[in-house]
C-alpha cells in the first residue's frame, strides 16, 4: 500500500524522477536516463537509508514548491537552491524528518544546477525496463513518462521515520571539495578517443588547450559548447555509427564539441575526440548556460584509480550523526550563565 | 580474417572492432561475439552493444578491468561461428516520397545529379539488412545504401524531425522511430509504427532482419493510417 507523500505546488523548470539509470537495454535504443548527478543521488540515498539507486526527484533550477501530505524523512543534496521548510532555511547534505502540511521551496540559487530530493523508502512509480527513471524523450517511465506538473502527487512505499537515519550529515568537507567551486573555471578529465584518426595533433591540442563556454543548448541529452573551432583529421567528421558512451565529446562538422550526457542517443555517428570520465560527470552535470570548462587528458590506466576513489567517497563515507545540542540559561544567585547541554552516546 | 581491434570508448567502455566499414561479414562476425559474450555471464560486465562493425561493453572498473575483457574476447573468438543459419526476414515499409513528407529528396537528387524519380528508384530497390537497432528505442540501422546515394551528414543537426521520415546520413539510410533532433537528410516518410512499449515485444523489428521500402502515394498513405487506428 503506498502512500501520498508530495504534492507539486510549483513544478520549476524541469522536475522529473530519477534513479542512477536504466541499463542493459541501449541495444534496443532505450536511452541510459538517471541522475544527472550521481553522487548527489547515492549520497541523498545513503542519508535516508534508502539503497543508493533508488529513484529521488531531480529539480532543474530554482522555483520549485511543494507541499507534503504526511511525515517523511528526505535529504536535499545536489545544487544549493536555498530550501526552506515553512520559510525557514533546511540544512542541505543532512536527513531530516518533515512533518505533514509542510511546504518545502526553493526560492533561490546559491550554486549549481540540479538539486535532488530524496525520501526514505523512494519515490513509489513503475519500475519501467528495471528502472524508476523519466525517459522523456521516448515518453515512458518515472511520473508517468514526463517532467512533473502542479497537482500532480507523488507516493512512497509507506509512512517510515526511522531514528537512525534522522539528522544524518555527509562530511562538510567532502560537500566542499565536490561542490563549492562553482565559481572558478571546471577542469574536467577525459581519455583521449576513441575516434583519434579524425582528428589532427591540432585538433587535440586546440581541445586541450582551450577554454570553451557551455552554450544555451544544454540539457539532458548533451551539453553544445561554444569555443575554437576543433580540426579534423582527412577521415573528417563522420564515423559509421556505434556506441555512445556518457561523457562523450562528440565533434560534429561544425568544429565545437558536444558532450553527451544521460539523456543521450544511445548510438550516433560523430566522431568522438575524448571522453570524459565517470567521476567529472558530476561535476559537469552542476554546471550551466555561460560557464567555462577546460579539458584535461588523463591516460587511461590512471583511470581505474580515480573511478575505485569516487565509489569510496559515495559508498564507503562514514555519515556523520548530528548531536542535539540544546542551551540553557541559568541564573545562580545573581549570576547568570549559558548551559550547554549535548547528546553523547551512553555506550 | 582481419586483425580485431580494442579501443577504449571510456573509462568504463571498451570496443572490440572487427572493421571500418558496413560489411554484412563484419556485422555477423559483430553478433556473433556478441552472443559468444553474453553466453560467459561475465562479473562486472554491465551492458553488450553491438552495433556495425564493432561491439561496445560496458563494464564497472570495481569488479573487471579492460585487460581481462580484451583476454576473454581473444579466446572466444578463435572459435566463434559466424555463419546465421535461420532463414531471412524482411519486412516490407510503405514510404512517401518527396514533397511535405521527404522534404530533402530535391536537395538530394541536385546534389546527386540525379532525378528524384531515380532516387526513389535506387532507394527502393534493395532489401536493407538490419545491422543495428539504437539512437532511439527500435531505430534500425540499414546496411546496403547504394553508392549513388551516399551523402556527408548536416553540419548542423535539425533540432527536430517527425517520427515516420526515411533518411539517408553518410553511407547509411534509417527510419527515425521517434521525433527528435537529426544530422539525416529525409527522403520520405512511412505510416508504419516501429514502437509500441505497451507490447511485451516493444520492437518492430529486430537486428539481422531486413527491411524493404515500398513507395506509396499520399492517397495510400492516409488509407493506412486511418487502418492503422483502427
Amino acid at each position: 500500500m503506498s502512500v501520498p507523500f508530495l504534492k507539486v505546488l510549483q513544478p520549476g523548470i524541469l522536475t522529473t524522477v530519477q534513479d542512477t539509470g536504466r541499463f542493459g537495454y541501449q541495444r534496443l535504443g532505450y536511452t541510459q536516463s538517471g541522475a544527472m548527478d550521481d553522487f548527489a543521488l547515492r549520497i541523498g540515498n545513503r542519508l535516508v537509508g534508502n539503497p543508493e539507486n533508488e529513484a529521488g526527484l531531480e529539480l532543474t533550477f530554482f522555483g520549485e514548491e511543494f507541499l507534503f501530505l504526511c511525515d517523511a524523512v528526505i535529504a536535499v543534496t545536489g545544487a544549493d537552491f536555498c530550501p526552506e521548510i515553512n520559510g525557514s532555511t533546511i540544512p542541505m547534505w543532512q536527513s531530516i524528518l518533515v512533518k505533514k502540511d509542510s511546504v518545502i521551496s526553493f526560492r533561490n540559487r546559491k550554486y549549481g544546477a540540479r538539486a535532488y530530493i530524496c525520501v526514505r523508502g523512494g519515490v513509489d512509480v513503475p519500475r519501467i525496463l528495471n528502472s524508476k527513471s523519466t525517459d522523456l524523450k521516448s515518453a515512458f517511465g518515472g511520473y508517468m513518462g514526463r517532467k512533473l506538473q502542479a497537482g500532480d502527487i507523488l507516493s512512497i512505499p509507506r509512512i517510515d521515520l526511522p531514528a537512525d537515519y534522522i539528522d544524518k550529515r555527509f562530511p562538510e568537507e567532502l560537500v566542499y571539495t565536490n561542490y563549492r567551486w562553482h565559481d572558478q573555471p571546471l577542469t574536467i578529465r577525459v581519455t583521449l578517443g576513441p575516434d583519434k584518426d579524425n582528428f589532427t595533433g591540432k585538433g587535440y591540442k586546440t581541445l586541450l588547450e582551450s577554454e570553451y563556454e557551455i552554450s544555451e543548448k544544454l540539457d539532458r541529452q548533451g551539453y553544445q559548447l561554444v569555443g575554437p573551432r576543433i580540426e579534423h583529421s582527412t577521415k573528417g567528421p563522420n564515423i559509421i555509427t556505434n556506441f555512445t558512451s556518457l561523457g562523450a565529446v562528440q565533434v560534429p562538422g561544425a568544429g565545437t564539441p558536444i558532450i553527451l550526457m544521460k539523456d543521450r542517443q544511445t548510438s550516433g555517428g560523430y566522431a568522438k575526440i575524448a571522453n570524459i570520465i565517470s567521476p567529472d560527470i558530476s561535476k559537469l552535470a552542476q554546471r550551466g548556460m555561460g560557464d567555462k570548462i577546460s579539458f584535461e587528458s588523463v591516460d587511461i590506466s590512471q583511470t581505474r584509480d580515480l573511478f575505485i576513489d569516487q565509489e569510496k567517497t559515495i559508498s564507503k563515507t562514514e555519515l556523520d550523526l548530528i548531536r542535539r545540542c540544546v542551551s540553557f540559561k541559568v541564573q545562580v544567585d545573581d549570576e547568570s550563565y549559558i548551559v550547554k547541554i549535548e547528546e553523547v552516546d551512553c555506550q | 580474417m582481419e586483425e580485431v581491434q580494442y579501443i577504449h570508448a571510456s573509462d568504463c567502455a571498451l570496443i572490440v572492432s572487427f572493421g571500418e566499414d558496413i560489411d554484412e561479414t563484419i556485422n555477423k562476425k559483430v553478433f556473433a561475439l556478441w552472443k559468444a559474450l553474453e553466453k560467459e555471464q561475465i562479473k562486472g560486465v554491465v551492458e553488450i552493444v553491438p552495433t556495425y562493425r564493432d561491439l561496445c561493453i560496458s563494464y564497472s572498473p570495481l569488479e573487471q578491468t579492460p585487460e581481462h575483457l580484451i583476454e576473454i574476447c581473444e579466446r572466444l573468438i578463435k572459435n566463434l561461428d559466424y555463419e546465421e543459419k535461420s532463414e531471412r526476414k524482411v519486412v516490407e515499409v510503405p514510404v512517401v516520397y518527396g514533397g511535405e513528407y521527404g522534404p530533402d529528396l530535391e536537395y538530394l537528387a541536385e546534389l546527386h545529379d540525379l532525378t528524384p524519380e531515380e532516387v526513389i528508384e535506387i532507394h527502393s530497390a534493395p532489401e536493407y539488412r538490419i545491422y543495428m537497432v539504437g539512437f532511439a528505442p527500435g531505430f534500425p540501422y540499414l546496411g546496403g545504401l547504394d553508392e549513388r546515394l551516399h551523402t556527408p551528414r548536416r553540419e548542423v543537426p535539425n533540432p527536430r524531425v517527425p517520427s515516420g521520415s526515411v533518411g539517408i546520413g553518410g553511407k547509411q539510410t534509417n527510419v527515425l522511430t521517434i521525433t527528435g533532433p537529426s544530422g539525416w537528410w529525409y527522403i520520405g516518410m512511412t505510416p508504419l509504427v516501429f514502437v509500441d512499449v505497451e507490447k511485451e515485444d516493444p520492437t518492430l523489428i529486430k537486428p539481422g532482419y531486413y527491411i524493404k521500402f515500398k513507395p506509396i502515394t499520399p492517397e495510400e498513405y492516409e488509407l493506412y493510417t486511418e487502418k492503422g487506428e483502427q
